[in-house]
């Protein structure tokens, strides 16, 4: 847990460490988990609901962690993520291994005694998912690797749930497959404007491998599947009109931010405007769904 | 009879230097390391609080 600093081993500041939990991210985990656990049915205390969400706030971080960990060398060659701490030289190796799966055993361990197993069981999955399947076997193998990896992002409003009612059922699983069809558009938009940073990391990205026009559709297509499951809750009855209305508006909008991607044919990053509008109101716009979708479900309570 | 002079102890409750390290590399050690204890306490009591409500909640009272 060192750092070298003025010829001197300083200690890790716990800024590094509360950084190695990937923060931005956490709190997207946190919230969507929040509106998976507020649109179940049922009651749960205030205080188990609280525990539920840390415990899910501290899986993600472990995965962010351990993530980091793997990444440590491939961080150093992106311009993105060259000041994490790893890459910076302000933390050493093992400690974010050790802290990665000290966090990981803890979340998991206590969802497990204070909320219920079934939504430990579906914590630890996702952390393995994202630490392993995506980090260590995926993400250097494939250009479809956030395709599948997406899932591991997409458990979280099922863990909120599930820590709720004990069961999983449709609404979650749409939550699931909105989250899971929202990454690719998400990611893609970023790596077509960032493609020569993953290209010196040697990241086999979507545009680095099949192309950018290859990107773009499959940018597109998509789009069209994330809308469908982004209408579906409201198609099948699960949802009202509050979050029918809205979200139509919403989705009408990514799709239109996608299509002016399909359409565009920049190469240059400095001009690829469409792409970096949908990768910012991709972001706004997971938050607003998954708003209107807690919103819609406690009021029909 | 010899009057024995007792030397007063100096307790030097200043600043103190770390190994071989100057005073100015010692404090920044130091204070990294206390920063991360605060931390770290803060957020054990936070979980024997959480525990503690747990295991009433539990419990049932």
């Amino acid at each position: 847990m060192t750092s070298v600093t003025q010829d001197i081993i300083v200690p890790a500041d716990w800024r590094d460490f509360w950084a190695l939990t990937k923060p931005r991210v956490m709190s997207l985990v946190v919230f969507t988990a929040l509106c998976g656990l507020l649109a179940a049915p049922g009651h749960i205390h205030p205080v188990i609901a609280f525990t539920a969400i840390l415990c899910i706030a501290l899986g993600a971080g472990a995965s962010g962690a351990l993530n980091q960990w793997y990444e440590a060398d491939l961080d150093a060659k992106m311009k993105r993520t060259q000041a994490r701490p790893l890459p910076d030289g302000r933390m050493e190796r093992p400690a974010a291994l050790q802290f990665g799966i000290i966090l990981a055993a803890f979340s998991v361990g206590i969802m497990g005694v204070a909320v219920n197993w079934l939504s430990a069981i579906i914590l630890a999955f996702s952390i393995f998912f994202y630490a392993v399947v995506y980090t260590i076997w995926l993400k250097p193998n494939t250009p479809q690797n956030i395709v599948i990896g997406g899932a591991a992002g997409a458990f979280p409003p099922v863990i909120g749930w599930a820590a709720v009612t004990g069961d999983v059922s449709t609404l979650p699983i749409l939550m699931f497959a909105i989250i899971f069809l929202w990454t690719p558009p998400h990611f893609w938009a970023l790596a077509l404007f960032m493609k020569a940073d993953y290209g010196a990391a040697g990241i086999p990205m979507l545009p680095n491998v099949a192309g950018q026009k290859a990107t773009r559709n499959q940018i597109f297509g998509y789009s069209l599947l994330m809308a469908a499951a982004a209408l579906a809750p409201w198609a099948l009855g699960l949802t009202g009109v509050l979050y029918g209305y809205p979200v139509l508006a919403l989705t009408l909008a990514f799709v239109a931010l996608a299509f002016a991607i399909w359409r565009n044919l920049d190469i240059d990053a400095e001009r690829m405007k469409p792409e970096k509008r949908l990768f910012a109101f991709s972001i706004v716009y997971l938050f607003l769904l998954f708003a209107l979708l807690a919103f819609d479900r406690i009021v029909a309570v | 009879m010899t009057e024995e002079i007792i030397t007063p102890v100096r307790l030097d409750m200043g600043p103190r230097k770390v190994g071989e390290l100057n005073l100015e590399q010692s404090q920044l050690i130091r204070a990294r390391q206390q920063s991360r204890a605060k931390v770290m306490g803060l957020f054990l009591v936070g979980l024997c609080v959480l525990f503690f409500a747990i295991t009433f909640v539990r419990i049932g009272v």
